[in-house]
């Protein structure tokens, strides 16, 4: 609603100066009223507008009669005014009559602008709300997100870390303040017989003294409370504390049951906190040293800089201490490095560079709006010389004219603004539905100060870009020539904007043809694996009821019998890490076959535990030897099953079945370090598009079993069977919450949330850009043929064919299309390096889309010709003849 | 006197009844004469400008308003002279109304049994 009160108080500015302080706020909030009241969805944007300008006309017409006497009202004096001030007023209400005076002229030019300004005010808003503004956090700029590298792989980072490590980092580096690791998590909190999931964090450190906030109530997390044996503690969101736990300051105390454990309650993070993202409880993550040591990365890390330390000083006593840490402990640190980066950055990281490269390619959209704009105010002003002729030899000087075009285009400026920015508004409003998951901030994103600021800042360049040049030359030409007819420039003129135009547009939809193939290429990719009619859906076994591996791989098995009971059902199985899902733990794999690598070249690969019906379920195919399956069981050969990319990558491509080797990392109850026999070889399949097949290793859950797995059911395809499959997780366990669930089909759709954001955004803008420049094309050729139209007569006359007539009509108007088409291609060649980052499975300089890019766009441009060139054809060379 | 505008006679009328803030006299308007006046905001500024200049009407203070709570709005009350001025529209009004009736023997009826 500000937005709305903004631009009313500012058409406001039409009723005179008296009228407004007595009526001015009455106004504003009458208008605010009535849109409030009568707005109704989409047509809200409809009613503003007309709000808007009925409360212009008014304030004109009030101006006009303002001063004259009437009926009832005493008189009231003229105010006197300066005279710069009264040629204003008077180019005002001279500028308003010519532009209603040819309605089609200026409503063009404002839906023009509109939609140039719209597009580009909207997509600004977005690199303002996630890119610019900063998190609200207090002094944002000194909370730094830690980064893990590899001294031998250079360019290879990630994010976790170990909790030794992450607390070495809050004892030993004194440019921070402050240290916490987080990880994500789902929390099962038990209260009155019912089981719920809560979005948390599992935290290390003093979580809330990094982001320099302090808690509404009792206390922040510290070190000592993610120490085993210390008491269990939990802090939760404002929001969760006033929804859930009354919102009474006796919450402190309140004791909850978290993940199988009872938690008290310590303390209630101020309004608004949520991290990790979405997180509404906390609770602190006792790692076992046994478990989960140095070599044990599970944490990601945030840290606060001491005020007037600055990250560089931090990066190098992470430098310094990553070289100390090994040389002490050569085992989990060799090669192991450390450094900072600022937490906004690590946000919004991956879109930054795409945000930018669509807000430099929404600038050529403006452009081409403005050449429009230009074109229609030059076309327009051949209409007026005859006018200017008069009013100059009346005595009018050419900088009054000049200054009155300026007024003019001004008017025509300031509205499509307006208009833009209510575009951009509603642009925004149904950005989160087509956005989806794909932009970090979304929430922040919005039309503030700086946004409107940009929407007029970028209108007032549009204005000098189409105005100017017109408003100068139509004022210097009025002064010699009072001519019917054009010069030879102003066809040139026109002729140049043309190739601009096109070459702009030959640039956008090129760019969108790159972005449309390589997403394409995406649908194209064979995942390996059959996704259709596949259910997913967490089980997380709390270890305080399932204490033994027997426990765990018992209960999923009869998990699995009761859900393959069901008539729906084709297939089931389980896996620690789906396809497609967050899940993810890489290894040291150490073949048999070979002597023991040295630290730091060691072979990696990813890793997964699965029940035998997985392979069935997802109909990965068996390429070699056999599948896991319920033989190897706890106590007999521990065996294990890869991918074919593992065989290329690790054994040459040779068979590997009969091969042992020793596995280093372990699953839920198991340590690790434990020898296995490689059985068999299945097919790659993809975990996600990017990155291309991965070296996997499939062990069974019978041998290493996992408390947590994703459960995958193949269903037949008709109704829903959920709530048939829920039934059978309460038979056997009445209080396990199914998490997170959802359809294969989606989490792979998820995965392309971001490539198809970008190609409807950039696509959406190579749209609008073609649609201008057809536009622009149809009134150039418009004005070109109504330039020859006693030419053409002639010809005609003198018996050329009406099939010549019209290559010679069309030529004339195609030969700046063909010379932007070559400009766009050369600039679209010279950029296609900035779209290289978006593009997945094509090079920028893929010749289908350099090959068809300019014959679309020639399609159209001939349409646009084709269609005043024939109705040029249509005339009667008497009657044109005669009308000279 | 000269006869008053409808949008004139209508607010005068809305307001002689109770006080008013912009946009429920806007409604008031539209209801009263069944959709007929319905002024723009503008020009019921620009009227209501002029009425008070007049000394037809006045400002009666700010106040929360009874549908919107929390927002308070500037109310206008009718003047006593406004308040004559109605009285004497009215009346000529009824007058003329009387010369109506006589001419095309439209007698007044009751609203359910009234001939249209």
């Amino acid at each position: 609603m500000t937005l709305f009160r903004g631009l009313v108080r500012a058409v406001c500015l039409s009723f005179p100066a008296e009228f407004r302080r007595g009526w001015g706020r009455d106004l504003v909030d009458t208008a605010d009223d009535r849109l409030a009241a009568e707005g109704r969805g989409p047509a809200t944007v409809g009613l503003a507008l007309q709000i808007l300008a009925e409360l212009a006309v008014a304030g004109w017409r009030e101006r006009q009669s303002s001063g004259a006497p009437n009926v009832s009202a005493p008189p009231t004096s003229p105010r006197p005014r300066t005279s710069a001030m009264n040629d204003l007023w008077q180019d005002l209400r001279y500028a308003l009559r010519a532009l209603t005076a040819r309605p089609s002229y200026s409503l063009l030019a404002i839906l023009t602008l509109t939609v140039g300004l719209g597009t580009s005010t909207a997509m600004f808003s977005l690199v303002q709300g996630i890119l610019l503004q900063p998190l609200p956090y207090p002094e944002p700029e000194r909370i730094v997100s830690l980064y893990r590298t590899f001294a031998h792989l250079p360019g290879r980072e990630t994010r976790s870390m170990s909790r030794p490590d992450a607390e070495d980092f809050s004892q030993q580096i004194s440019a921070f303040e402050a240290v916490a690791g987080t990880t994500d998590s789902q929390l099962t909190v038990k209260r009155d017989g019912a089981a719920y999931l809560v979005d948390g964090g599992l935290v290390v450190g003093e979580l809330l003294r990094v982001f320099g906030l302090a808690p509404v109530l009792g206390r922040d997390f510290q070190w000592a409370d993610s120490e085993l044996g210390t008491p269990y503690v939990t802090v939760v969101s404002q929001r969760y504390w006033q929804q859930e736990l009354g919102g009474g300051p006796d919450v402190l105390g309140t004791v909850i049951d978290v993940n199988g454990d009872a938690h008290t309650v310590i303390g209630v993070a101020p309004d608004g906190f949520s991290y990790p993202d979405g997180a509404a409880m906390w609770v602190p993550w006792k790692l076992d040293p046994e478990d989960c040591d140095r070599g044990c990365h599970l944490l990601k890390t945030v840290a606060r800089l001491q005020p007037g330390i600055d990250l560089e000083a931090a990066n190098l006593e992470l430098e310094a201490l990553a070289t100390r840490l090994e040389a002490a402990y050569p085992d989990s640190n060799t090669h192991k490095r450390f450094s900072g980066r600022s937490l906004l950055e690590q946000m919004v990281g991956s879109v930054g560079p795409a945000l930018w490269m669509l807000l430099a390619a929404v600038q050529l959209v403006v452009l081409i709006a403005a050449a429009n704009v230009t074109n229609l105010i030059l076309v327009r002003g051949t209409g007026r010389r005859r006018e200017l002729a008069v009013r100059t030899a009346l005595g009018a000087s050419r900088w009054r004219l000049f200054q009155q075009m300026l007024v003019e285009n001004g008017l025509l400026a300031l509205t499509g603004a307006v208009g833009g920015l209510l575009l951009a508004r509603a642009a925004l409003a149904i950005l989160p539905r087509v956005a989806r998951e794909s932009l970090p901030r979304l929430q922040e994103v919005g039309i503030d100060g700086p946004v409107m600021w940009f929407a007029f800042a970028l209108a007032w360049i549009g204005l000098m870009l189409s105005g100017l040049l017109p408003a100068w030359r139509l004022s210097m030409i009025s002064l010699r020539s009072r001519g019917s007819t054009q010069g030879v420039s102003g066809r040139r003129s026109k002729s140049l904007l043309l190739v601009a135009e096109v070459a702009l547009s030959l640039m956008l939809v090129l760019g969108s043809g790159l972005l449309l193939r390589s997403f394409l290429e995406r649908l194209e990719v064979d995942l390996g694996f059959d996704r259709r009619n596949v259910i997913r859906f967490g089980i997380y076994l709390p270890e305080s009821v399932y204490s033994e591996p027997e426990d765990a791989s018992g209960f999923f098995r009869r998990l699995e019998e009761e859900i393959r009971a069901l008539p729906e059902v084709e297939a089931v199985g389980a896996m620690f890490a789906p396809p497609f899902g967050a899940n993810n733990v890489t290894s040291v794999v150490r073949p048999m076959d070979r002597p023991d690598a040295p630290v730091g070249e060691e072979l990696f690969a990813s890793f997964d535990v699965v029940t035998p019906g997985a392979f069935e379920t997802l109909e990965i195919p068996l390429l070699e030897g056999r599948l896991l399956n319920e033989g190897d069981r706890h106590g007999q050969p521990l065996v294990l099953v890869v991918n074919q990319r593992f065989v290329d990558e690790i054994y040459g491509g040779k068979s590997p079945i009969g091969e042992r080797m020793k596995i280093e990392i372990g699953f839920g109850y198991d340590n690790g370090g434990e020898e296995h026999t490689i059985v068999g070889v299945v097919g790659n399949a993809l975990r996600r598009v990017e990155t291309g097949p991965e070296s996997m290793v499939y062990l069974t859950q019978a041998q290493m079993a996992s408390p947590y797995l994703s459960m995958l059911v193949a269903t037949r395809g008709a109704g829903d069977v959920v709530p048939a499959i829920r039934q059978r997780v309460q038979s056997l366990d009445p209080l396990l919450p199914m998490r997170s669930i959802e359809t294969l089909d989606e989490a792979v759709d998820r995965s392309l949330g971001a490539p198809r954001f970008y190609l409807i955004l950039l696509g959406g803008f190579a749209g609008i850009a073609l649609l201008l420049a057809a536009v622009g094309l149809y009134g150039v050729a418009s004005y070109l043929v109504s330039q020859r139209v006693r030419e053409l007569a002639i010809r005609q006359a003198l018996g050329a064919r009406k099939g010549q007539l019209l290559r010679l009509v069309m030529e004339d108007s195609l030969r700046p299309v063909v010379a932007g088409l070559m400009v766009g291609l050369a600039g679209a060649w010279a950029a296609r390096r900035m779209v290289e980052s978006l593009l997945f499975g094509i090079s920028p300089g893929d010749g289908v889309t350099f090959l068809t890019a300019p014959l679309l766009l020639l399609g159209v441009a001939v349409l646009a010709v084709l269609w005043p060139a024939r109705r040029a054809l249509g005339i009667e060379p008497r009657a044109a003849l005669g009308a000279e | 006197m000269a006869a008053l505008s409808a949008t004139d006679f209508h607010i005068l009328l809305a307001l002689s009844r109770r006080e008013l803030y912009g946009y429920l006299l806007l409604q008031t308007l539209g209801e009263d004469s069944r959709g007929a006046v319905r002024p723009d905001i503008g020009s019921l500024y620009r009227t209501l400008d002029r009425l008070a200049r007049a000394g037809w009407i006045a400002p009666a203070g700010e106040r929360a308003t009874e549908v919107a709570p929390g927002k308070s709005r500037r109310y206008y009350r009718i003047t006593t002279e406004g308040r004559e001025i109605l009285a004497l529209e009215v009346r000529r009004l009824r007058h003329v109304l009387h010369l109506a009736d006589a001419s095309l023997d439209t007698a007044p009826e009751s609203d359910e049994g009234g001939r249209s």
